[in-house]
C-alpha cells in the first residue's frame, strides 16, 4: 500500500503539491508539466501516468529539473516525455542532490539548442543521478540523446535500456550495469581531467567512443 | 546562407579588414619556459591547476625564448613538444604552401596545401610526420618535417558531416592584446552551434567586463595568451585552469583575416580568443561545437556557480523588475528560446483517388522548417483511418511518411515539400480532407526577429517596459520584447556574478 500525500488527477496542477517529504501520486492519464523540483519528495505514477512538457504548443524546458542541493527526489513510474531546452530534454539535475528514477520511461524529449544541446533525454551536471530499470528512447540531442553527463556528477544506471546515445564527459563518475545502450557510449574528459566509467555487464550496440585524446578511465566487465 | 539552427546565418557581416598574408617565419625550437609550474602545463597541453600565484608570477616574470622562436625573429605558433599520431592541428611555415611528399626521405608524388591547412598526425617518424589533410574535398595522406606542425583544436564537423571543415585554414589574426571595453556586441558566432558559449560571453561582457578583461593575459613575449577558466570541483568549489593558446584562428577559405567561428573581419580579438582556448581545454572545437549550455560555460569564465530561473515560474508583471533587478545587481544573463512551437492545422494536399498528394508546406516565415519527426497527418473526413507520421530525426533533409494505409510518402524539410501515395481504397475522398500538424524551428516570433532554439544575452531594459537581448551571432538582433513575448518565448535564464573588482593578482 503507497501512502500518498497527495494524488493529482490528469491535467490538474502538480506544483501545489510539490512539499518536503511528499509522496506525490499521479493518476493515470497525461499531465502537463514542467517541474522545478526544490523538495525532498517521491512523484509515483500510476501505471499510464504520463508528465508532458509540452504546454501551450511550446516545447521549452525540462519536465523534471532539480536544481537545489540536498535534496532527495524519487522518480517512481512516470513516462515523461514532450520536454526541450537547450540542456537536459526531459530531467534535469544541476544541483547537488540525489535524484532516483526508477521503473520510469524517457522518451520524446530533445536538447537541441543551436545544434549545441546536450541530454535530450537526461542531463545530470553535478550530485547523483540513479537511473534503475529506466527505459528511454526516440530522445534528440546533437550530444547524449539520450543522457548527458556532465561536470562533477555520479551517474549510478542499473537495468537501464537506452535507444540513443549515453555520454560521459569531464569529470564524471558512472557505473553502467546490467543495461544495453543501442546507440553509442561516448566518453571524453577535459585537458583537466577525466570521467570515470564502469560498464558491467551492458551491451553497447553502436560502440564505446572514448575519445582518443582526452579519454576516460574506462572499466569493462562482463560486457 | 548557413543553416540558422545550428550555426550563426552569415560571416563577414560586419565588414573588414585586408586580407593578412601568410604567417611568416618558422620556429625552431621548443618550448623552453622558465617555471616549472607552466613547463608542466605546457608539457600536458594546457592541463594545470596553477595556482594564481603562480600564474601571476609566471605572468610578470622574464622567460626564455617562446615557442621555438628565435629570439630576435618574428613569433610563430605554438609549437608541440613532442608530436604523436593522432594529433590535430595545422601544417604552418615560411611559405605561402607546404609540400608534402609521399615518402618520408621526400621521394614520390608531391603535392602542396595551403599554409595553415588542417591536419591530422597519422604517424611519427625521427623529423617527419605523415599527416592527413582534405584536399578537394578528399583526403589525402603525405609527408613533411615534424617542424611545421603546430597543435591546434580539431576543428568543427561539416554541417553534412562529410568530414571536419578541413578547408578551413589557420592564419595568424591581429587584434587588442587585451581586451579594450569588452561588450557584448563584439562577439559573432560562426560556423558551429555554439551560440551557448558566445552568448555566455556576451552576457558576462555585458555585465561584467572586467571579468573579460581578467581572464585573458597576452604573453608578450611568447605572442601567446593565457585564459584562465574555473572548473567546478567536487564540492562545488571553483578552481581556475590556465589554457594558453596562440592567436592562430581558423579562416574562411579564401580570406585569411575572416575567423571561422568566433570574430569578424577587423573585429575584437577577444572572443575568438577566449573560443579558442575554451576548445582547447574541451579538447576540439568538434566538442565544444557540439554541446554546451550557459549554465555551466558563465559559470566557467567567472568562477562563480550560476543560477536558473524558469520563466513559466515567473508573472508577466515579475518581468521587468527581475531584469531591473539584476541588472543593477551586476547579473549577466543568459536566456534560451523554445525549442520548438506547434504549428496551426494546414491542409495543403493536393490530388485525388489514391494519389498521389502532394503539398508545399506553408510557414509563418521563411526561416521556419519542420522538426523532423513530428509532422501528423490526419484525415478530418474519417475516411483515411490513423495517422500517417514522418520518420525523420534531427538533421534529416528528408524524411519519409509512414502509416494510416500509406504506401509511399515523402518529405523534404528543406524544400517544404510533401507527397503522399496511398494503397487502393485507404486514402482521403480527396487531398483537402488531410490536415498536417508539425512542429517548427525557425521565427518563432518573426516581426520580433526571435529565433527558436537558439540562446541570447540580456541587454537592458528599453523604456521601462521591454527587453533588448543580444543575437550572438552577431546579426539578426532581435526588436525589444514585451514581458508577455518574453514568458512566451523564451524557456530558461541563467544568471552569474561575475566577482567585484578585478581578479587579476
Amino acid at each position: 500500500m503507497i501512502d500518498c500525500t497527495a494524488r493529482v488527477e490528469a491535467g490538474q496542477p502538480i506544483d501545489p503539491h510539490l512539499r518536503d517529504g511528499a509522496v506525490v501520486c499521479l493518476a493515470a492519464g497525461v499531465h502537463p508539466a514542467r517541474l522545478v523540483i526544490e523538495q525532498s519528495l517521491t512523484l509515483r505514477g500510476e501505471p499510464g501516468a504520463i508528465l508532458d512538457g509540452t504546454l501551450d504548443g511550446s516545447r521549452g524546458g525540462p519536465v523534471v529539473h532539480v536544481p537545489g542541493d540536498q535534496l532527495v527526489v524519487k522518480v517512481v513510474g512516470l513516462t515523461i516525455r514532450g520536454g526541450a531546452g537547450d540542456a537536459g530534454g526531459g530531467v534535469r539535475l544541476s544541483g547537488w542532490s540525489e535524484l532516483t528514477l526508477e521503473e520510469c520511461v524517457v522518451e520524446d524529449n530533445e536538447a537541441t539548442l543551436a545544434g549545441g544541446g546536450v541530454g535530450g533525454g537526461a542531463l545530470a551536471e553535478r550530485g547523483k543521478l540513479s537511473l534503475l530499470s529506466t527505459r528511454f528512447g526516440n530522445n534528440r540531442a546533437s550530444s547524449g540523446s539520450d543522457l548527458y553527463a556532465n561536470g562533477v556528477a555520479t551517474v549510478d544506471i542499473q537495468g537501464g535500456e537506452f535507444g540513443g546515445d549515453v555520454f560521459f564527459v569531464d569529470g564524471v563518475r558512472a557505473t553502467v550495469t546490467g543495461s544495453r545502450v543501442r546507440g553509442k557510449l561516448g566518453a571524453r574528459g577535459t585537458t583537466t581531467r577525466a570521467p570515470s566509467v564502469s560498464l558491467r555487464g551492458t551491451a553497447v550496440d553502436g560502440g564505446i567512443e572514448n575519445d582518443p585524446n582526452l579519454p576516460a578511465a574506462l572499466v569493462v566487465e562482463d560486457g | 546562407m548557413l543553416q540558422q539552427s545550428t550555426r550563426a546565418p552569415s560571416k563577414s557581416k560586419k565588414g573588414g579588414a585586408t586580407p593578412e598574408a601568410a604567417p611568416g617565419a618558422a620556429p625552431d625550437k621548443q618550448s623552453r619556459v622558465g617555471n616549472a609550474a607552466l613547463q608542466q602545463s605546457v608539457e600536458n597541453q594546457g592541463q594545470s591547476a596553477i595556482a594564481d600565484e603562480e600564474i601571476s608570477s609566471w605572468l610578470g616574470a622574464e622567460r626564455e625564448p617562446p615557442h621555438g622562436a628565435s629570439t630576435d625573429g618574428p613569433l610563430g605558433p605554438m609549437r608541440p613538444s613532442a608530436v604523436t599520431s593522432g594529433k590535430w592541428g595545422a601544417l604552418i611555415g615560411p611559405n605561402d604552401t607546404v609540400e608534402l611528399t609521399a615518402n618520408a626521405d621526400g621521394t614520390g608524388g608531391k603535392f602542396t596545401v595551403p599554409d595553415g591547412k588542417s591536419a591530422k598526425v597519422i604517424e611519427a617518424k625521427g623529423d617527419k610526420i605523415k599527416v592527413e589533410v582534405r584536399v578537394d574535398k578528399e583526403k589525402k595522406q603525405g609527408w613533411c618535417a615534424t617542424s611545421l606542425f603546430s597543435e591546434q583544436p580539431m576543428l568543427n564537423k561539416d554541417d553534412d558531416a562529410a568530414g571536419m571543415q578541413d578547408d578551413f585554414i589557420y592564419a595568424k589574426q591581429k587584434g587588442d592584446h587585451t581586451p579594450v571595453d569588452p561588450k557584448g556586441s563584439d562577439t559573432a558566432q560562426g560556423a558551429m552551434g555554439d551560440c551557448y558559449f558566445i552568448a555566455s560571453m556576451a552576457a558576462i561582457a555585458n555585465a561584467s567586463p572586467q571579468a573579460i578583461k581578467d581572464a585573458i593575459k597576452y604573453n608578450s613575449t611568447k605572442d601567446t595568451y593565457t585564459v584562465r577558466f574555473y572548473e567546478e570541483e567536487w564540492g562545488g568549489k571553483y578552481k581556475p585552469v590556465y589554457i594558453e593558446i596562440d592567436s592562430y584562428l581558423p579562416t574562411v577559405a579564401g580570406n585569411r583575416a575572416d575567423p571561422a567561428y568566433a570574430g569578424e573581419p577587423g573585429g575584437k580579438l577577444w572572443p575568438a580568443i577566449m573560443e579558442k582556448a575554451y576548445a582547447k581545454w574541451k579538447g576540439s572545437y568538434q566538442a565544444i561545437g557540439q554541446g554546451g549550455y550557459g549554465a555551466q560555460s558563465m559559470a566557467e569564465i567567472t568562477g562563480a556557480k550560476s543560477q536558473e530561473k524558469s520563466p513559466s515560474s515567473m508573472k508577466v508583471e515579475d518581468v521587468i523588475p527581475y531584469f531591473e533587478k539584476a541588472k543593477k545587481d551586476g547579473m549577466a544573463i543568459y536566456a534560451a528560446v523554445e525549442n520548438s512551437r506547434q504549428s496551426d492545422a494546414q491542409f495543403p494536399f493536393r490530388g485525388t483517388g489514391d494519389g498521389p498528394f502532394n503539398a508545399t508546406i506553408t510557414h509563418t516565415h521563411r526561416w521556419n522548417h519542420v522538426v523532423p519527426g513530428t509532422m501528423r497527418v490526419t484525415d478530418k473526413a474519417g475516411k483515411m483511418k490513423g495517422t500517417v507520421s514522418d520518420n525523420g530525426r534531427e538533421g534529416d533533409a528528408t524524411g519519409k511518411l509512414l502509416g494510416a494505409g500509406a504506401e509511399s510518402g515523402n518529405v523534404d524539410y528543406k524544400k517544404h515539400t510533401a507527397d503522399l501515395k496511398f494503397k487502393a481504397g485507404q486514402g482521403p475522398a480527396k487531398g483537402e480532407d488531410l490536415e498536417m500538424r508539425f512542429s517548427y524551428q525557425g521565427a518563432v516570433n518573426a516581426e520580433k526577429l526571435l529565433v527558436a532554439n537558439h540562446a541570447y544575452a540580456f541587454e537592458g531594459v528599453v523604456n521601462g517596459k521591454e527587453l533588448q537581448f543580444y543575437n550572438p551571432w552577431g546579426t539578426w538582433q532581435p526588436k525589444p520584447i514585451t514581458p508577455a513575448e518574453f514568458l512566451k518565448h523564451f524557456t530558461n535564464i541563467s544568471v552569474n556574478k561575475a566577482p567585484t573588482g578585478s581578479t587579476q593578482a
